[in-house]
């Protein structure tokens, strides 16, 4: 069997000394869009955080291409993962925040272009051009030389989503990205990811509570509740007919609303 | 003895003060970034060391840190001359005072910055330089500012370990002349005058900082 791009192996959490993950496992084959929903508290966005290492492990392991992503070989020994180390691994993941996250005091190009510049040694005049592609691919042509604080929320995502691929990940984290949105912008952004999701060739993992996107895009769902997968499969199965009655009060609860 | 007799004595202690703020000035930026960052990122080993010398230069008088400087370290084998005394005196205590500033600055950066720093694989150098030290130094400046004025006040301190300042000048002269309005009145306005300066000089690089950043929008991420 080919190896799984992503796989958390026994991964256990705390907060406190309350556990939130305890021996969780799970694989995510390349090229995979895999979707987590849940109740929030259920430790969805926990899981993309421990990936791009913005939150540590207590137990276990991830590993991203067979490598382990928090601990490596130094001398011939396995040792706890260096900032080097992190450093490789991050190189193959990208992450799109919920809340944006985008660096005020740039320009839509900059904040675009800055990491390619800093990060890959791309020289500046390969890294504007290379964004303002990106921001055509996103619709935002016109706003390169426009700042954050300009830019509807909508807009702000998608500069978000352009400035992820500006790195050339090969693994796409989207973190509940319309959750901050006006119901009205929604679309705007998922229609981006849409695009990707027909004509490249990202590994995705997503975190929404967009119900009919997920079953749109993903070729597979997890349903996640207190740190535990209750229930996976392909959209149009667990959508239509979720086995676990906790899956089927969750998702009886969109309907609702 | 006129005022224009006593003019060139009051310019030469005026001088001696500047030279001296303009020492101590960087030293206590440079020492108080540091500190303030070691304090923030650093392993516990450097953070301690970092806090004792915070706490210990905000917790006692600049005077007592001067005489120190000046009158004890000589018997541990360290001779300073009395301008270094104080310059190495004022810019670490004002650079403790710099040190908070800069930490305080540092965390009103929101952690979604630096979160989205991490994602794009920025090193921890570069997301201190390029992206949380830019937004945090429009909040510090108006502090840094201030603290610029308690560093040009505390410099008539030296006057007491020996060095011709202008407080010391000033002091003499009175002593000499007994016109104690006249001249602690000139040397009142000339600090004023400079403070302003200062702040003057602080208002415009507020006005330089922010305008990227009013651009932007502090909330604008």
């Amino acid at each position: 069997m080919k190896q799984p791009k992503i796989r958390f192996q026994d991964v256990s959490k705390f907060f406190g000394d309350q556990p939130l993950f305890d021996g969780f496992n799970l694989d995510i084959t390349e090229q995979e869009i895999v979707t987590l929903i849940g109740p929030s508290g259920s430790g969805k966005s926990t899981l993309l955080r421990m990936l791009m290492t913005l939150e540590t492990i207590d137990g276990g392991e991830i590993f991203i291409d067979g490598e382990p992503l928090w601990h490596c070989e130094r001398r011939s020994k396995t040792v706890k993962a260096d900032e080097k180390h992190l450093r490789q691994m991050r190189a193959k993941l990208g992450m799109v925040f919920q809340h944006f996250n985008l660096f005020p005091h740039m320009s839509v190009l900059r904040n675009i272009a800055e990491a390619p510049i800093r990060v890959l040694g791309k020289s500046r005049e390969q890294a504007y051009n290379d964004a303002a592609c990106l921001l055509e691919q996103v619709g935002l042509a016109d706003k390169a030389d426009a700042f954050p604080a300009d830019l509807s929320g909508g807009q702000k995502q998608r500069v978000g989503i352009a400035r992820t691929l500006a790195m050339q990940p090969s693994v796409l984290l989207l973190d509940e990205i319309t959750s901050a949105l006006d119901p009205e912008l929604v679309d705007e952004v998922l229609d981006v990811i849409r695009q990707l999701a027909a004509t490249q060739r990202y590994t995705m993992l997503l975190v929404t509570h967009e119900m009919y996107f997920a079953r749109e895009i993903s070729d597979r769902v997890c349903f996640l509740d207190q740190g535990r997968i209750v229930e996976e499969g392909r959209p149009e199965q667990l959508f239509s007919q979720p086995q676990s009655p906790r899956t089927q009060s969750f998702l009886a609860s969109f309907l609702r609303s | 003895m006129t005022f224009y007799e006593m003019l060139p004595l009051l310019l030469r202690g005026l001088g001696v003060t500047l030279l001296i703020v303009l020492l101590a000035l960087p030293i206590s930026g440079l020492v108080g970034f540091l500190a303030g960052i070691t304090r923030l990122y650093a392993g516990w080993f450097l953070r301690s060391v970092v806090v004792v010398y915070i706490e210990f230069f905000r917790g006692t008088s600049v005077l007592i840190q001067l005489y120190w400087i000046y009158f004890v370290l000589p018997f541990l084998g360290v001779s300073l001359s009395a301008v270094s005394a104080g310059v190495l005196a004022i810019g670490l205590n004002i650079g403790a005072y710099v040190a908070e500033v800069v930490r305080g600055a540092l965390l009103t950066v929101p952690q979604g910055q630096s979160d989205a720093a991490v994602a794009l694989n920025f090193s921890a150098w570069q997301r201190l330089r390029y992206i949380l030290l830019p937004q945090a130094l429009a909040n510090m400046l108006p502090s840094l500012g201030n603290l610029s004025i308690e560093l040009l006040k505390a410099t008539s301190l030296v006057s007491l370990i020996t060095v011709a300042d202008l407080t010391y000048q000033a002091k003499a002269l009175a002593d000499l002349t007994l016109q104690v309005g006249l001249i602690f009145g000139t040397v009142l306005l000339i600090y004023f005058f400079l403070a302003q300066l200062l702040a003057a000089l602080f208002r415009a690089l507020e006005k330089r900082v922010g305008r990227g950043l009013k651009r932007g929008g502090l909330q604008g991420g």
